[in-house]
């Protein structure tokens, strides 16, 4: 029988075979999705897919890229925004 | 609109991204100089692609390359620092900036560099070599050699920075001599 702690779905399994040629299960924890741009929905680049909290100990700058709408919204969205706000005033 | 010299334009690209910039020069068909100043809108004396650059309304009257201090007196006389809401830095700072940023003149840092022997070379490779940057941009006008004059500017970008600093230049020589001996001795060890 199974840990209960490991019974939740929220677990990943992955069958490995061990060096004594038996199958086992080894549960693991599920990797968050990848982030998305909030505009054309494109995963975005130099956004880690950690767990949050491997990615409170990263260095900010290596969070996001470093620009305006930077882990939010991808380079070329962003570009079109601001030329947007450019043409408006 | 046209990129003249004096437009004000929006970076639309990288970490200067939405910050304001006026065009000191026409370096190419695809470069442009460019200048926040640095202590007003945090924009880099930087060559920029056009591609990267969104022309606005304004213009600033400015000779071509004209110093950081013409160009924040260009930006107050239209009247753009209220309209973008950017402060105005203190003369003091303005002067620090100019320092480090080295204008095209090529007389007075050689007269600083003879008085001080290990300072002396470092400064004096760096008028030489940003003209000859210059002429090579305008010479490779195909876009295929892109890639090959990016590399060669920026690690000329990266000595303009060192001379700033005092202390590192004097390391690097020493490093470079002690890599030197290394090799010597392995040889004689093997024999």
């Amino acid at each position: 029988m199974v840990k209960p702690r490991l019974r939740t779905r929220s677990l990943k399994r992955k069958k490995v075979r061990t060096p004594g040629d038996r199958g086992v299960v080894h549960y693991r924890r599920k990797k968050p999705s990848s982030a998305k741009c909030a505009i054309c929905k494109k995963p975005l680049h130099g956004v880690p897919r950690f767990n949050p909290s491997k990615i409170r100990k990263l260095a900010k700058t290596k969070r996001r890229p470093e620009r305006p709408y930077g882990g939010n919204l991808c380079s070329s969205c962003m570009r079109k925004l601001l030329r947007k706000s450019v043409i408006e005033t | 609109m046209a990129l003249e010299v004096g437009r004000v334009c929006m970076k639309t690209a990288g970490r200067e991204a939405g910050r304001y910039c006026v065009v000191l020069k026409k370096l190419d068909d695809t470069f442009v100089l460019v200048t926040g100043p640095k202590v007003l809108t945090g924009v880099k004396r930087r060559r920029c692609n056009i591609e990267h650059l969104e022309p606005t309304q304004h213009t600033v009257k400015i000779k071509s390359e004209a110093a950081e201090s013409e160009v924040i007196k260009a930006y107050e006389n239209i009247g753009l620092l209220k309209k973008f809401g950017l402060r105005k830095p203190s003369p003091e700072v303005v002067k620090e900036a100019e320092k480090k940023v080295p204008v095209k003149k090529g007389e007075k840092p050689k007269k600083e560099e003879k008085k001080e022997k290990p300072p002396e070379k470092k400064p004096e490779k760096k008028p030489k070599e940003k003209p000859k940057e210059e002429k090579k941009v305008e010479e490779k006008k195909p876009k295929e050699k892109k890639g090959l004059t990016i590399k060669l500017k920026i690690p000329s970008l990266r000595k303009a920075k060192k001379p700033e600093k005092k202390e590192k230049p004097k390391k690097k020589p020493v490093k470079k001599k002690v890599v030197k001996k290394k090799p010597k001795k392995k040889p004689k060890k093997k024999k």
